[in-house]
């Protein structure tokens, strides 16, 4: 058996705990019965297998590596001959068998009062993805190095809630209606589950990448590049995009999955600079290989982001390229798509070089925190306090639009990206390798 | 003989060079390890003692540098290196709701050990740390000295080459302590080769063949801790009255070298090249010689001398 996997099955289920939870898990279902009969088994088992598998499991799941640091266990572990697949899944389902435990009473609960069981697996995949997520997210802030192991855990649950609970239950499946995808009918239960579940093997994949990583293997960025061209892909695949894209007069269907991806891709590309640790030590050999040349070497380090901007860059591109050679412009298509699509990028490249600026100093932790107060400010507060002052021509200047004149499209977030880079470059110069102390003899 | 010292050689460290963000905490570090010798590391705290040792591990990677532990290039092939090292680091990163059957028992698992071997193995282990009676106990119930032996039965449990240990002797009571320097002098005499941080000089002193100074970063002195044999042996020779006869009687001898004696004639410290067999004779026709000799004792350079005097020293 994986032995993470046993140790985990050791630590999480002693006997009286198997006792507890059918014990915990009775008591609700009689009242269930009692209260609502047999037709309420299945709700309140969905309710309680949500309880379950997103919230407890993604804390579990958050805790699995993150406890091994706070235990000082980890290191052991990192030592260890555990290959990085059995290591991941001995801690995603090894850590988390207790609520699966608890789970399978639910799922029988859940048939016994004919629940669906499109339904059930839509819930069981949710909880999975929920944990495998959980676990992703406390290994980034791990690498990044989030102040205090149990805000980690904290923070890293949360953001899987945040996501699979509205997902989950705000999403309802909808057996006799279908999902447009390239102009596909797919039926929607299938489509859900079939979504869930390519979501979940490219979660756990990057679960086993960071996993990787941690145990020293060398790895590259091809994981995150995968994801990003599936994800613009798959968003862009949604037909209801044309529907849209016809209101916003858009010349070409084309044209408007492009926008799509390309929006996406940009999105990707804030969540990765946000996620990613930014370690100067890290950075400096990054330049270093880049000054001698060993390309390969200074691949597996570069920062994702970098990755996801090349494709938004590319994307770009293509849209404009469409809206010019493919599709000229007519009357109908906006002429202002172009500048807007300039101007989306070079304030993707402004937010960067800010966040870098803020994060590149003594404090760096604090740095993101401040960086997404500033963009709350940049693209939220000031256009709106611009607007009530009926300054409403200045807004191109905060936010990208696609209504306003080019140069104010362009020229004003061109001039702020070329400051915030700057700005950026100077705090990196500034950093330099101190002396270390000579602290005191302790003979 | 070059040859012959060449191939002991186990551990070899080449310019290795560690930052953190804002700090370098290690400098062209340098030096090499022969196989079944025991290391102490010293220096003062933030000296990179822990840097070191974790990057010997492999939990950390260097700036620039190698590091080769049986030709195993650390820093390119750590998991290939991890199969020869143990690490018992100063906190000891142990699983206190398992028993120390379980906790062993997972560790040998997780360095493959396979099915059929690991009781064995474990049992061997634990025979020989003693603690086999405290197997079935929580480890979060024993006692620090019990919990630092499962910590280190769990390090050696793979047989490594190499074991590395921080700071092994903090928080241990008197008799732990002596019972640690007794297993490591045992673990030694064994074949492994142990790297040993530690503050309590006086403890390194008793079972480490070498020493290694870190002093900001850097190696200062790497020397060994006893004289090898066939080296030369620090002598002093204590007369009960000063006599001006003790230089040439001394000299007269040729095993006699970097001879220092004080101004009365009282006291004399030299090198002496000759066995103890020739010691013995020396002391005889010293004493033939009619000097009134007192005492003729090894002085070996402790530890804390050679420390103290290399802390000294203009910080690089």
């Amino acid at each position: 058996m994986n032995p993470e996997f046993q140790r985990n099955l050791w630590l999480e289920i002693p006997a009286h705990r198997l006792i507890a939870m059918p014990a915990v898990l009775a008591l609700v279902f009689i009242a269930t019965w009692l209260g609502g009969g047999r037709e309420a088994f299945p709700w309140v088992a969905e309710l309680t297998l949500g309880v379950l598998l997103i919230v407890w499991g993604s804390r579990l799941a958050a805790d699995a590596v993150l406890g091994e640091v706070s235990a000082r266990t980890w290191d052991g572990q990192r030592m260890s001959a555990i290959s990085p697949w059995d290591m991941t899944w001995g801690k995603l389902y090894g850590s988390t068998i207790y609520v699966w435990y608890g789970a399978a009473w639910c799922a029988i609960a859940h048939l016994f009062g004919h629940g669906t069981l499109v339904e059930l697996i839509r819930l069981l995949l949710s909880g999975l993805q929920a944990q495998a997520l959980a676990l992703l997210v406390s290994l980034l802030l791990m690498r990044r190095g989030v102040e205090g192991l149990r805000s980690q855990v904290a923070l890293a649950q949360i953001v899987a809630m945040l996501v699979m609970i509205p997902l989950q239950f705000l999403i309802p499946v909808v057996p006799s209606s279908h999902v447009s995808w390239f102009r596909l009918a797919v039926p929607q239960p299938a489509f859900v589950i079939l979504s869930q579940l390519v979501f979940l093997g490219w979660t756990v994949m990057g679960v086993y990448r960071m996993i990787r990583a941690e145990l020293q293997y060398r790895s590259d960025q091809s994981t995150w590049i995968g994801f990003v061209l599936f994800f613009v892909v798959y968003i862009s695949g949604f037909d209801f995009i044309l529907l849209a894209s016809a209101k916003a007069n858009l010349p070409s269907a084309v044209m408007a999955r492009l926008l799509v991806a390309f929006c996406a891709a940009v999105g990707l590309t804030y969540i990765a600079a946000f996620l990613e640790s930014k370690n100067l030590v890290r950075m400096r050999l990054w330049v270093g290989y880049a000054q001698i040349g060993r390309l390969s070497r200074m691949l597996e380090i570069t920062p994702i982001w970098v990755f996801s901007l090349s494709v938004a860059v590319l994307l770009a591109a293509a849209t404009v390229a469409d809206l010019f050679m493919v599709a000229p412009p007519t009357a109908t298509a906006p002429s202002s798509l172009a500048p807007f699509v300039f101007a989306v990028l070079l304030f993707c490249i402004r937010d960067l070089g800010m966040l870098y600026y803020l994060v590149l100093h003594d404090r760096p932790r604090r740095g993101h925190m401040t960086a997404l107060i500033y963009l709350v400010v940049l693209y939220f507060v000031a256009p709106v306090a611009l607007s009530t002052a009926k300054l409403d021509v200045l807004v191109p200047v905060l936010v990208p639009s696609a209504s306003g004149p080019a140069e104010l499209v362009v020229l004003p977030v061109l001039i702020q990206a070329a400051v915030a880079i700057m700005l950026a470059l100077q705090r990196w110069r500034a950093i330099r390798v101190v002396e270390m102390d000579r602290g005191t003899i302790g003979a | 003989m070059a040859l012959a010292e060449a191939r002991k050689v186990l551990i070899v460290v080449r310019n290795l060079v560690f930052d953190y963000p804002t700090k370098r905490a290690l400098r062209a570090v340098s030096f090499d390890i022969q196989a079944g010798t025991i290391t102490g590391l010293v220096g003062p705290n933030g000296a990179g003692k822990t840097t070191l040792l974790r990057c010997l591990a492999g939990l950390e990677t260097p700036v620039s540098g190698s590091i080769s532990i049986e030709r195993i290039d650390v820093t390119e092939r750590p998991r290939e290196a991890h199969r020869r090292l143990g690490l018992l680091q100063d906190v000891l990163g142990l699983y206190d709701d398992l028993t120390g059957r379980q906790g062993l028992m997972y560790q040998a698992a997780a360095f493959g050990i396979g099915p059929r071997e690991r009781q064995k193995r474990v049992m061997e282990v634990v025979t020989r740390l003693g603690i086999a009676d405290r197997l079935d106990d929580k480890i979060g119930t024993l006692s620090r000295g019990l919990r630092q032996r499962i910590a280190i039965a769990q390090s050696i449990l793979h047989r490594p080459k190499v074991l590395l240990l921080d700071e092994p002797a903090s928080g241990l009571d008197p008799d732990a302590r002596t019972a640690l320097s007794e297993l490591l002098r045992t673990l030694g005499q064994e074949g492994m080769t142990l790297i040993v941080s530690s503050h309590i000089l006086a403890e390194l002193e008793d079972y480490t063949t070498h020493m290694i100074i870190l002093r900001n970063g850097r190696v200062v002195e790497h020397c060994p801790t006893r004289a090898p044999a066939g080296k030369p042996r620090r002598l002093k020779l204590s007369l009960a009255q000063g006599s001006t006869n003790l230089k040439p009687a001394l000299l007269a001898d040729a095993a006699v070298a970097a001879l220092d004696v004080d101004a009365h004639g009282q006291w004399a410290r030299f090198d002496f090249s000759g066995d103890i067999a020739a010691q013995a004779q020396f002391l005889q026709s010293l004493i033939a010689s009619g000097l009134p000799i007192a005492a003729l004792q090894e002085e070996a350079r402790s530890m804390q001398s050679v420390y103290t005097e290399k802390m000294r020293g203009p910080k690089r």
